[in-house]
C-alpha cells in the first residue's frame, strides 16, 4: 500500500515537472536602438512588431530602448545579464560576440525557406570553431548612398558624377545658396554621420574592392586614398562656404536637426547626405514636408568611369539568450509577413530586406525606389564602421570631430588611427565583403 | 400489593427518565464544547492569517519597495549633482586641472552604491532590465564626461570639451530614453508597487466584519457554557473559562491591531512620496543653475555669436530660457529631516514575528483553558452518573 502511495506521489511529481516549465515567466527583454518617443516614432513602431509577436504567442516583453546601443549591451554582459536579443547596426560586433560566445547561432531556428528569403550576408555567416553558422534576422535596412535635396530649390539636373558633386558649390548651378547642411551630433556616437560621408567618398571613387581592405584593416588610414577622402570631405565639411554654420555648427548640431535649412525659406542649404531612415526625422519637422514634393533624393554619384556601389547600414537581431522566449521571437521575426508589419505600417523610410515581401508595403512615392536598390543587383556594402573593432570606430568618431574642430591636424590624426589600428589584434578584424 | 406494584413500575420510568436527563445533558456538554472548539479554530486561523498577509506585505514594503525607490530618488540626486559639479568645473576654468573635479566623482560614487542597493530590492517586473539600462548610461555618461575633460585639456579642444560635456549632460536631462527619464519610470514603478501594498496591507470591511463576529461569537458561546454549568452543578463561575475569555480578547485585541497596521504603512508611503517631491525640487533647481551655465560655455566656445549655433544647440537655448526660475521652497536639511521620518514610520509599521508569537501563545492559552475547563466536569459528570 505505502509502495503504491509513494508510487502515485512520483507519478504526479514528475508529470507535473513538464507543466512548471511550461508556466515559467514567459517575457523576452530586446535591447534596441529605436527610441518610443510617442505616437508614430521609431520605437512606437516598432512596438507594433512586438505586439504581434506577443498577440500571436503570448510572450510578453520588455523593449529597452537607448541611443548607447554597443555601451549598455557591453555593460549587461559584462555584468552576465545581457538582454534575450538585441539590434545592431554593427555586423562587426555582432561577429566578435559570436565567436566569444555570447551570441547564439540561429541554425535551428531559422527554417531553409526564411533563410532563402534574404541574401547571405544579412543572415551574418560566420564560421566558428570550424563549423558555419547563421546569427542574425535583419530588422531594419538603410540605404546611405543618397543625397537629399528639396526640389523646389534645386532647379536644375542633380550632380552626375563625384567630381560635379564636390565641386557643386563653386559651379553656376550651386552659386548663391550654401551646399551642404550636416550635423554630427548623437549623444555618444557623435561623428558617425561624417564618417558615413568619408566612406561614401571613398566607395564612389576607389571601389568595393579598397573599401574591403580599409574595412579589414589591410589598408592604412594615412595610405594615399584614405586621407583624399578625408580631404575631399574636409572640403566640404570645414568650408563655411560650403557647410551651412561652418564646421563648429556641424559638430554640434544634431545629424536629425541638421536637415532643417533645407525647407527655410530661404534655404540654408541644397543638400544632406543620410540614409533613407531620414525621410521619417524630416516628416516630424515643424513645416510637415511631404515626400516626393517637398523632398527627394539622388544616388550618391560615383566618380568618373566607376560603377555603381551602394553603402548600407542593416539593424540585426541577434539572440544573446539561448531561452525559448528568445528563439520564438527570432523565429517570428524573420518571418515574411513579420517583415512586412513595420514597412507597411511606417511613413518613415523603413525597409525590409527580406525578398518575399512585396513592395506594395511602401506607400509614398520615393520608398519603392530605394527598395529597388535593395534588390538590385549592385554591389551593397556594410559601412566601415559597422565592421570595424570598437576600438577602432570610436577613435574613427573622435578624429571626424576633431578634424572638424582642427582641419589642419588631419595628417596628425591618421597617424593616429593607424596607431589605434596596429594596437588591435589580427583576429579582431572582420572581412565582410560587398555583396553580389 | 398494588402500591408494590405502581413502585416497581415506578423505578424503572424514573431511571429512564433520569437516564434520558443525563444523556441530555452530556449531549449539550459536548455539543458546547465542539462549538468552543470550532469557533477557537475559527477565530486562530483568522488572526494568523491577518497576521501572514500583514507581515509579508509589511515586510516587503519597508524592506525592499521603501528601500528601492529612497535608493532610486538618491541615485537621481547624485547624478543630477554630479552633473552640476562637472559643468561648474569646467566654467570656471578649474577644469583643466582637476578635471570634472572631486565633487563629481563623490556624487557618482553614490550614484553607483544607490544603484547596487535599488539592484537588491527592486520589486518590479522590469525593475532588473531597466537598472541593467540605467548602469549601462552611466557608464556612457561617465565617459563622455572622460572625453571632455581630455578635450578641455588639449589646447584648442574647447570647443570640442564643451560639446561633449553638453552631450553628456543631455544623455542626462534629454528628453527622450535618457539617464533621468529611465530612473524616473524606474520610480514611478516603484511608487506603484508601493501603492499595491497598501492596498494588499488594508483589510477589506467583510474580514473586519468576520473578525469581530467570530470573537463575539465565541466570546458570547463561553459565556452560556459558563451559565450552563452554573446552572447544572450549582457551581461557582468557571474560572477556566474565565481564563479562555481573557485569552479571546487578548488574541482579538492582538489580530485588530495588526489590521489597523496598515495605516503605518500609509503614512510610511506618504512621507516617502513628500521626501521624493522635496528631492525633485532640490533637484530641479540644481539642474537649472547647471543647465544655464552650460549653455553659457556652449554658446561662448561653440558659436562665439549665438546666431550661428545650429538648430540644436537653438533649441537648447530656447529650453533654457523657457524653463522656469527654481524657487525652491525646501532646503537639504528638509529632505534629511523627512528621510528620517520615513526611517522612523517604516520602523513603527513594523509588523515583527513577536505578534505572531503572542497570538500563538493567546491562542493556545484560550484552548488549554477551554479543554480544562470543560472536559473535567464533563468526564466528573459521565463516571458519576454511570
Amino acid at each position: 500500500m505505502r509502495r503504491n502511495v509513494i508510487g502515485l506521489v512520483v507519478l504526479l511529481v514528475t508529470a507535473g515537472l513538464p507543466a512548471c516549465a511550461v508556466t515559467e515567466p514567459a517575457t523576452v527583454t530586446i535591447l534596441g536602438p529605436w527610441l518610443d518617443t510617442g505616437e508614430n516614432s521609431e520605437g512606437r513602431e516598432f512596438r507594433t512588431v512586438l505586439d504581434a509577436f506577443t498577440e500571436e504567442t503570448g510572450i510578453e516583453y520588455d523593449y529597452q530602448q537607448t541611443r548607447a546601443l554597443a555601451q549598455v549591451l557591453r555593460s549587461g554582459m559584462a555584468s552576465g545579464a545581457p538582454p534575450d536579443v538585441a539590434i545592431l547596426s554593427s555586423p562587426g560586433d555582432l561577429a566578435r560576440f559570436a565567436r566569444g560566445g555570447g551570441l547564439y547561432p540561429l541554425d535551428d531556428v531559422l527554417s531553409q525557406r526564411q533563410r532563402a528569403a534574404y541574401d547571405a550576408p544579412w543572415l551574418l555567416p560566420t564560421r566558428v570553431d570550424g563549423v558555419d553558422h547563421v546569427y542574425t534576422v535583419p530588422i531594419k535596412a538603410n540605404l546611405t548612398s543618397l543625397v537629399w535635396y528639396n526640389p523646389k530649390r534645386l532647379t536644375g539636373p542633380p550632380p552626375g558624377t563625384l567630381e560635379e558633386l564636390l565641386a557643386f558649390g563653386g559651379s553656376a548651378a550651386g552659386s548663391g545658396i550654401t551646399p551642404w547642411c550636416m550635423g554630427m551630433g548623437d549623444s555618444s556616437i557623435s561623428g558617425w554621420s561624417g564618417a558615413d560621408l568619408i566612406e561614401d567618398i571613398f566607395v564612389h571613387r576607389f571601389g568595393p574592392d579598397r573599401y574591403r581592405q580599409w574595412a579589414a584593416g589591410d589598408l592604412a588610414w594615412t595610405s594615399e586614398q584614405v586621407r583624399q577622402a578625408w580631404a575631399e570631405w574636409g572640403s566640404l565639411a570645414t568650408d563655411p562656404r560650403a557647410v551651412y554654420g561652418g564646421p563648429r555648427t556641424v559638430f554640434s548640431t544634431d545629424f536629425g536637426d541638421s536637415g532643417l535649412p533645407l525647407f527655410t525659406d530661404p534655404p540654408g542649404c541644397l543638400f544632406e547626405h543620410q540614409s533613407s531612415f531620414i525621410m521619417g526625422f524630416y516628416r516630424d519637422f515643424e513645416s510637415r514636408p511631404t515626400a516626393g514634393e517637398d523632398f527627394d533624393f539622388f544616388p550618391f554619384p560615383g566618380a568618373v568611369g566607376t560603377d555603381p556601389v551602394w553603402t548600407v547600414s542593416v539593424d540585426l537581431a541577434g539572440m544573446f539568450t539561448d531561452t525559448p522566449q528568445a528563439r520564438s521571437l527570432m523565429e517570428f521575426l524573420a518571418r515574411d509577413s513579420t517583415q512586412g508589419i513595420w514597412p507597411r505600417g511606417s511613413d518613415r523610410g523603413v525597409f525590409t530586406l527580406n525578398r518575399d515581401v512585396d513592395t506594395d508595403v511602401y506607400q509614398d512615392p520615393i520608398s519603392p525606389r530605394i527598395a529597388e536598390v535593395f534588390s538590385s543587383d549592385d554591389p551593397l556594402c556594410f559601412h566601415v564602421v559597422d565592421i570595424l573593432p570598437p576600438a577602432v570606430r570610436t577613435a574613427y568618431y573622435r578624429a571626424v570631430l576633431e578634424y572638424l574642430n582642427s582641419p589642419a591636424r588631419l595628417d596628425e590624426l591618421l597617424a593616429g588611427l593607424d596607431e589605434v589600428r596596429a594596437a588591435v589584434p589580427p583576429e579582431e578584424w572582420l572581412d565582410l565583403p560587398c555583396t553580389a | 400489593m398494588g402500591t408494590t406494584t405502581v413502585s416497581r413500575t415506578d423505578g424503572p420510568l424514573r431511571s429512564y427518565v433520569r437516564d434520558l436527563r443525563q444523556r441530555r445533558t452530556v449531549l449539550l456538554l459536548i455539543s458546547l464544547f465542539a462549538g468552543l472548539l470550532t469557533l477557537w479554530v475559527l477565530v486562530g486561523v483568522s488572526g494568523l492569517l491577518v497576521f501572514a498577509r500583514v507581515h509579508e506585505v509589511s515586510t516587503a514594503a519597508r524592506t525592499r519597495t521603501v528601500n528601492a525607490i529612497s535608493e532610486i530618488a538618491t541615485a537621481r540626486s547624485a547624478l543630477v549633482r554630479a552633473d552640476q559639479a562637472a559643468i561648474l568645473s569646467f566654467t570656471s576654468g578649474g577644469g583643466r586641472l582637476a578635471g570634472p573635479g572631486d565633487e563629481f566623482q563623490n556624487q557618482v560614487a553614490i550614484a553607483s552604491q544607490s544603484l547596487t542597493m535599488v539592484a537588491e530590492h527592486t520589486m518590479t517586473r522590469n525593475g532588473s532590465s531597466t537598472l541593467r539600462l540605467v548602469q549601462g548610461l552611466v557608464v556612457t555618461y561617465v565617459g563622455m564626461i572622460g572625453q571632455a575633460d581630455a578635450h578641455f585639456r588639449q589646447p584648442g579642444g574647447e570647443a570640442l570639451g564643451a560639446v561633449d560635456l553638453w552631450h553628456a549632460s543631455r544623455l542626462l536631462h534629454g528628453q527622450d530614453a535618457t539617464l533621468l527619464r529611465e530612473l524616473d519610470g524606474l520610480l514611478s514603478a516603484h511608487q506603484d508597487v508601493l501603492a499595491d501594498h497598501l492596498d494588499e496591507a488594508s483589510t477589506p470591511w467583510h474580514a473586519e466584519a468576520s473578525i469581530i463576529l467570530l470573537a463575539v461569537a465565541l466570546l458570547a458561546l463561553l459565556a452560556f457554557t459558563n451559565l450552563v454549568y452554573l446552572r447544572r452543578f450549582r457551581r461557582r463561575v468557571n474560572p477556566w473559562l474565565v481564563v479562555a475569555a481573557a485569552a479571546l480578547i487578548g488574541s482579538t485585541l492582538l489580530t485588530w491591531h495588526l489590521v489597523g497596521s496598515d495605516e503605518g504603512l500609509s503614512t510610511t508611503g506618504t512621507t516617502l512620496n513628500g521626501m521624493v517631491d522635496q528631492q525633485r525640487t532640490l533637484d530641479d533647481a540644481a539642474s537649472r543653475v547647471g543647465q544655464v551655465e552650460l549653455r553659457d560655455l556652449v554658446v561662448g566656445t561653440v558659436c562665439g555669436d549665438q546666431n550661428q549655433c545650429g538648430a540644436t544647440l537653438a533649441r537648447f537655448d530656447e529650453d533654457v530660457n523657457a524653463a522656469q526660475d527654481p524657487l525652491p521652497t525646501v532646503t537639504e536639511s528638509d529632505v534629511a529631516e523627512q528621510a528620517l521620518a520615513v526611517r522612523a514610520h517604516a520602523d513603527a509599521a513594523e509588523v515583527g514575528t513577536g505578534s505572531r508569537t503572542w497570538l500563538i501563545a493567546l491562542d493556545a492559552l484560550l484552548v488549554v483553558a477551554i479543554l480544562l475547563g470543560t472536559l473535567p466536569p464533563l468526564f466528573r459528570y459521565r463516571f458519576r452518573s454511570r
